[in-house]
């Protein structure tokens, strides 16, 4: 299937906060009660439209321990969006989050777009960190912010196509796509130039003759 | 079918010289079970004999000859960090979710303490996931939770190559820069392909060793690498990982972006 752009995502935070379940939820529609724990590195990817436009997400799932936070680190190169995801139900998972963050503005490039997932709203009885504080650090470190359930899927698509469009309006206001470690690629769909590097081409598509130029500018 | 010809082949050579309890030569660490036993190893140990050979051939048992007394039992009395407490606790159940037979309360309650009691045991280490698969997998083979804290012992601290499950896992990460090392001799259009499409197998493989392809290889397979293992030493792993490499060579070399290389991976055993 063709795609105008290709996002690259990376999902991080503290260990058991729910990030392959939420992968899980937003590619497959389902949850999984009890899941393996993620060793190292997990890939999924969905297409999901945009203003008429199909975007491919590219979605690393990384391990939480901090062990493997050396190996994490890899994946920020080159990522368009992280989604950074603490347990409304734990409160050290929210206590970390300055550390995540830490990580992300160092190895990330600095046009990456961090949406902030407050998870697992379905076990409200339980829950430790109140949605105002959430909002809130959101507001002080400039990231987007949702709580959601990966259990129920309250608000998992929001947050992975909600970021998706706050990259398009990047796009749109002049991001550099052609610069790879901006994390995004052009697609076939999208007629841009580059659109036949980097090994994205669907040999089944017609190719879009002279469809170049305005159309990669204006993907939203 | 195979399994009867191994299990006669054992008994054959059984017949001629009873197993020892230690088969392991730890003093040097090097030499290990040789001649017609490591044949026989190398084809595969047969199910009912695998708990005693592991033990035997992993150095577990003369291990816990020359430790203190109930050394075991009485790891249970050091204090260990809560954040390895709550780690282990979060993930004893998110080990083989599947499996019913390690999968349930008992199971997991045992897994905790072998766990705890090799971060207790190896306090540098402490816990770090993987570890989880090891110990559950070897429970579901020895089926005796004392040994599965020497065998662990012996796989994590003598057998393996240092640091695999540091707190920073650095010794994993050199395996795997040894590794593209021996790809660039041993298949070196591979590593070149690799190289050119950044692929570096840390990124995508890491579980390979830090599980020791429990979660990655159908179970039988997965006892098969440890036989080998346990009688030969870690050279073994590098071994498996160029095999599952080679046989998919054709493949990999298509793969151009880190995805399609993991998918591919995943997907193939």
């Amino acid at each position: 299937m063709s795609y105008a752009y290709l996002f690259k995502y990376i999902i991080i935070g503290d260990t058991g906060v729910g990030k392959s379940c939420l992968l899980l939820q937003f590619t497959d529609k389902r949850f999984q009660h009890v899941h393996d724990l993620t060793i190292g590195v997990e890939f999924g990817s969905r297409m999901v439209s945009i203003n008429d436009r199909q975007i491919k997400l590219q979605i690393w799932d990384t391990a939480g321990q901090e062990s493997f936070r050396s190996i994490t680190r890899s994946y920020y190169r080159g990522a368009a969006g992280a989604l950074l995801v603490y347990d409304i139900t734990r409160r050290e998972t929210f206590e970390h989050l300055s550390s995540w963050l830490e990580d992300a503005r160092q190895h990330a490039n600095p046009n990456m777009t961090i949406m902030l997932i407050g998870n697992k709203s379905d076990v409200a009885h339980k829950r430790q960190v109140s949605r105002e504080e959430g909002e809130e650090f959101a507001r002080e470190h400039g990231l987007v912010f949702l709580e959601t359930s990966a259990k129920t899927s309250d608000n998992v698509e929001e947050a992975f196509i909600n970021t998706a469009s706050v990259i398009c309006e990047k796009i749109d206001d002049g991001l550099d796509v052609s610069n790879e470690s901006h994390g995004i690629k052009v697609g076939y769909g999208a007629g841009g130039t580059g659109a036949n590097q980097g090994g994205f081409v669907n040999p089944g598509a017609a190719p879009r003759v002279g469809g170049g130029g305005g159309a990669a500018g204006q993907c939203c | 079918e195979t399994a009867s010809r191994r299990s006669k082949r054992w008994q054959a050579y059984r017949e001629g010289k009873p197993l020892p309890d230690d088969l392991s030569h730890e003093q040097t660490r090097v030499s290990r079970p040789d001649g017609a036993l490591k044949t026989l190893m190398r084809k595969g140990v047969p199910h009912d004999l695998r708990p005693k050979v592991w033990i035997a051939a992993s150095g577990a048992a003369s291990k816990k000859l020359r430790a203190p007394r109930a050394y075991y039992k009485r790891l249970r009395s050091l204090p260990v960090e809560k954040a390895v407490r709550d780690q282990v606790d979060i993930d004893l159940i998110r080990t083989f979710p599947e499996n019913s037979r390690y999968n349930t309360e008992v199971g997991r309650e045992i897994l905790r303490r072998v766990l705890l009691a090799y971060a207790r045991h190896n306090p540098g280490t402490g816990y770090c996931q993987g570890m989880n698969y090891v110990g559950a997998f070897l429970w579901l083979v020895l089926r005796d939770e004392e040994m599965v804290f020497w065998v662990m012992v012996c796989l994590l601290d003598d057998i393996c190559q240092p640091g695999v499950h540091a707190p920073d896992i650095r010794g994993t990460i050199s395996e795997y820069r040894v590794l593209h090392g021996l790809l660039a001799t041993r298949e070196p259009r591979l590593q070149r392909h690799f190289e050119k499409t950044e692929t570096d197998l840390v990124m995508i493989a890491s579980k390979w060793l830090l599980c020791f392809f429990t979660e990655s290889l159908p179970p039988e397979s997965a006892a098969r690498v440890l036989d080998a293992v346990f009688s030969e030493g870690f050279k073994v792993w590098f071994r498996v990982c160029l095999a599952m490499l080679k046989l998919n060579e054709s493949e990999l070399l298509k793969c151009d972006s880190l995805p399609d290389t993991m998918q591919l991976l995943q997907n193939s055993f």
